[in-house]
């Protein structure tokens, strides 16, 4: 939506400037009250100190600590407004941080154009994709002290560039500023002539589109409360996604109770009502809703289930207890939950994974929640309002975490279907083994074809069953329609996991062998999967080799038609961060067929 | 002022406004009993006016709380009592019991103390009366500088006590609405509105408000150098003070003992806008010609400012 009130989230590193520059910011802009720029608040020579003027709590002074976001007005030029919340904070910076950007359309991050790049302004960057933030501007700072010096922005902004690629940015803007003497804050430079002259100010008043609702679009309704006028009941609620008229059939969730909106208030009597705005609607006829039911659209996939995969941000410095019953709550809904399973922590800067950790204060995890009830979790890119939710401590009724859905987990108990009295466990009894899936990735020529065929033939001598799926032989079968470009991998991959599946609830040992070479969609399959029953498998050859070897004469082929899309050579290759298992391909295949071979036994029952 | 801009000022309060119908109607229905502190003033105006909008066409589901300190204006007693008559509001008044009779004034106890006994201590016993577990009131974050970190539900311990370090973090539209004994929660739902938002509220949806938000003459004393006005016989005159009749309005409405007046001129709901918004626009484009740094601050010491 387009959004006359910007919500933007501040951030960096603790002395990148931030105060300077927010300061200068309210004072320019005109809104700060004059008053509060009493002589406490300038310097000897009568200037500002515009670094004095966004400071705390007298009881954060007093104590010496920080302890909260500050929200502060800016009147754009063009009428609009931006609130910017400030996000302060050392050790408590990710729980600040997460408050700070769960809301923002826009992060404002600055980064300390004489220390450079930081670990921090990377992890900020991090947090804000995080959270959903997909519009950054980056404000290189302290221009003044490197003499407005055109290499030492670039230099940043390259290595920037660079560092923020995982993050999926919509945009980012970089702008040289100097918050001390006032460059590109609101000011054009005039000591940056080889600068565009863009401002903050002329960006955060930028006409732009944000959109952090997608999915379908279709209607998201959570009920706050019902309430009678005269003999017509009124729901009321706010618009989490979508737009909501007068005559449409809309469906109830959970009971799926299907009615037609017959009367709007937004807050005014209307007829049509959309995203974020407040509104009573009434129905054509008498349903049972309650506080916590949401009035979804007519059509599409509810993602309602009592498991879902999360992102948890933990807030509380009482570590996540893996057997405790917490309160969910995700706006009017409200649900005992578990967490049953930590999957990883996962450092928010590297992107490496932790696999049996704790999840600690300020820790980052992939967790699989599961609730009392079904519970309607939309992935949180899609809806943050319906993605969102928090867990609250039954004890201290503290808010522990914050989490952001990514989708629901099927679980066998949810799905309601034919009572087969066969399943995967009597059918991996015939087997004697848990059946699990070996997902080898790597370059082309790196030798998962081989690994795969020598680990079938020891698995039939020991009388396990097994079955292949190939690349190659996928793609002249599954995915003969799909060809080499980004979407039609992702696909490719999804079919392939889809039939792994199948293959892995037949009780057998699957095994992928599939160049799948895009980190996001290796991990999409993986979550397909309960913990332990999908295993990554690295092989780990060095291009070089890979092109020596070249058994299908692909690389020669792409030398010599640079339009092919070769992953290695025209296509890049995402080394996995978190592989299950890696395995050497210059070492002698009977090593790694020896190491995977260990771990498929391991599944013995 | 060109009509894109003016649509978007528009659109603004459409977002304040939705933004506060959630949180109130998130008050009512996420926790036992809810009361609105009231204060005749004009946020608390607005805070009305958005709790009617909130459950319309249902009314309010919840009294209106206003704490007596016996020394109010005359005028926002009498706007108090027609108000909640038109509006139909379960109005509860409460007044420290040991202030009646004028056992405790601004003058016997001082400003702090009698501040303290006949609001904030008259305040906490009417909530423990009423058993209100949510109070919602109509701070604003731009009103001084430790507000701006004051969170939209705020969470107060047993005895009303404000723990700045135990205050829980707020995401999206989820409130941890859980309480343990003795808790409450203060909710704040134009946090986000600034002075000028309130005014162009008033203007927009025709509100009434206290008339002494308007400049008029009215009986006044110096004192301190500042402008009080006399509104009853029970003021103490020093020796040599003279009431004078001085063309007045206020800016904030409270004790009148504690109220100075401004001298601004403004006489309508426009004339405040205009008051309010003149002196940023005068200010931003003399920056603007003045360019930026030492030069306009010293620009606005010559105006006065400081």
């Amino acid at each position: 939506m387009s959004s006359a009130l910007l919500r933007i989230v501040v951030c960096g590193a603790v002395d990148d400037g931030k105060s300077t520059v927010l300061g200068r910011l309210l004072v320019e802009t005109n809104s700060i009250p004059l008053d509060e720029i009493d002589n406490s608040r300038l310097m000897a020579n009568g200037e500002v100190d515009y670094s004095q003027l966004t400071d705390g709590l007298e009881s954060e002074r007093e104590q010496g600590i920080t302890i909260d976001v500050a929200h502060r007005h800016v009147y754009l030029p063009s009428g609009r407004r931006a609130i910017l919340a400030d996000s302060p904070g050392h050790e408590q910076y990710t729980r600040n941080m997460a408050v700070a950007a769960s809301e923002a359309d826009l992060g404002l991050l600055l980064v300390d154009a004489v220390k450079g790049v930081r670990d921090q302004s990377v992890r900020h960057a991090a947090i804000n994709s995080l959270m959903g933030v997909k519009h950054i501007v980056v404000a290189v700072n302290k221009m003044d002290a490197v003499d407005y010096d055109k290499s030492v922005f670039d230099g940043i902004v390259e290595e920037l560039s660079r560092r923020f690629e995982p993050f999926g940015f919509v945009d980012i803007t970089y702008i040289p500023v100097s918050g001390m003497v006032g460059d590109n804050v609101t000011f054009p430079s005039e000591n940056m002539s080889w600068g565009n002259s863009v401002t903050i100010l002329s960006l955060l008043d930028q006409e732009r589109t944000f959109n952090r609702s997608g999915g379908d679009g279709s209607l998201r309704l959570p009920v706050q409360f019902v309430s009678k006028a005269g003999d017509v009941r009124w729901y009321a609620g706010t618009i989490a996604r979508g737009t909501v008229t007068v005559g449409d059939t809309v469906r109830v969730w959970p009971a799926m109770t299907e009615a037609k909106i017959s009367g709007i208030y937004a807050p005014n009597e209307t007829k049509t009502a959309g995203d974020a705005q407040a509104v009573h609607v009434t129905l054509d006829r008498e349903v049972d809703i309650a506080r916590g039911d949401v009035i979804v659209g007519a059509t599409g996939e509810i993602p309602s289930s009592r498991a879902h995969l999360a992102d948890l941000v933990w807030i509380d410095t009482k570590p996540l207890d893996i057997h405790a019953s917490y309160i969910l709550r995700s706006g009017p809904i409200e649900i005992p939950a578990r967490v049953e399973t930590v999957r990883y922590v996962r450092n928010i800067t590297t992107g490496e994974q932790a696999r049996g950790h704790p999840l600690e204060v300020n820790d980052i995890g992939r967790v699989e929640i599961v609730t009392d009830r079904p519970i309607l979790l939309d992935p949180y890119a899609e809806s943050i309002h319906t993605g969102g939710f928090i867990l609250v401590d039954r004890l201290t009724a503290a808010t522990v975490a914050a989490g952001m859905s990514k989708h629901p987990l099927v679980r066998e108990s949810d799905v309601v279907k034919h009572d087969f009295a066969v399943g995967r466990a009597e059918r991996e009894r015939l087997n004697g083994l848990r059946s699990c899936v070996l997902w080898l990735t790597g370059l082309p020529g790196s030798g998962k074809s081989t690994v795969a065929d020598e680990l079938e033939k020891s698995l039939i001598t020991l009388g396990l069953r097994s079955f292949t799926l190939d690349g190659d032989t996928v793609r002249s079968t599954l995915s003969e329609d799909l060809g080499f470009s980004p979407e039609d991998r992702k696909e490719n991959v999804r079919r392939v996991a889809r039939v792994a599946e199948l293959m892995m609830e037949a009780g057998i040992v699957v095994i992928v062998s599939l160049v799948s070479p895009f980190r996001e969609d290796r991990e999409m399959a993986k979550e397909r999967f309960a913990d332990g029953d999908f295993i990554e498998v690295f092989v780990d050859t060095p291009l070089e080799i890979c092109m020596q070897r070249d058994p299908k004469g692909l690389y020669a082929r792409s030398q010599a038609d640079k339009s092919m899309q070769m992953t290695g050579v025209g296509q890049g290759y995402e080394v996995p961060l978190a592989a299950d298992v890696t395995l050497d391909g210059t070492q002698p295949v009977e090593d790694s067929v020896q190491k995977l071979l260990g771990l498929v036994l391991s599944r013995r029952i | 002022m060109n009509s894109k801009s003016s649509r978007d000022e528009d659109a603004v309060l459409d977002a304040l406004e939705a933004e506060a119908i959630w949180m109130i109607r998130e008050a009512a229905s996420a926790f036992q009993k809810p009361v609105i502190l009231y204060s005749i003033g004009k946020d608390s105006t607005v805070l009305l006016r958005l709790a009617v909008k909130a459950f319309a066409p249902a009314p309010v589901p919840f009294p209106v709380l206003h704490i007596d300190t016996t020394w109010k204006f005359k005028e926002m007693i009498k706007f108090r009592d027609d108000t909640a008559r038109t509006n139909n509001l379960d109005l509860v008044v409460h007044t420290n019991p040991d202030g009646r009779g004028d056992k405790i004034t601004p003058f016997t106890h001082g400003a702090d103390e009698y501040t303290r006994l006949m609001k904030t201590v008259a305040l906490r016993a009417a909530l423990d009366v009423g058993e209100y577990d949510v109070a919602l009131g109509g701070a604003r974050r731009d009103e001084e500088r430790s507000r701006a970190k004051e969170r939209m539900f705020s969470l107060r311990e047993p005895g009303h006590a404000w723990d700045p370090s135990s205050q829980r973090p707020e995401f999206w539209h989820t409130v941890n609405s859980t309480l343990k004994p003795g808790q409450t929660m203060r909710a704040f739902p134009i946090s986000n509105w600034t002075e000028l938002d309130v005014w162009k509220y008033i203007r927009r949806e025709k509100l009434d408000v206290v008339p002494l938000y308007f400049s008029k003459e009215r009986p006044t004393i110096e004192r301190n150098g500042q402008l009080i006005m006399i509104d009853d016989d029970r003021y103490p005159l020093e020796p040599g003070e003279e009431i004078v009749n001085r063309r007045i309005r206020f800016r904030t409405l409270g004790c009148y003992p504690l109220t100075a007046a401004d001298t601004g001129e403004a006489a309508s709901v426009d004339e405040i806008i205009d008051e309010l918004t003149r002196s940023t626009t005068s200010e931003r484009s003399g920056r603007l010609i003045d360019g930026k740094g030492a030069s306009s601050m010293e620009r606005k010491k010559h105006e006065g400012y400081f």
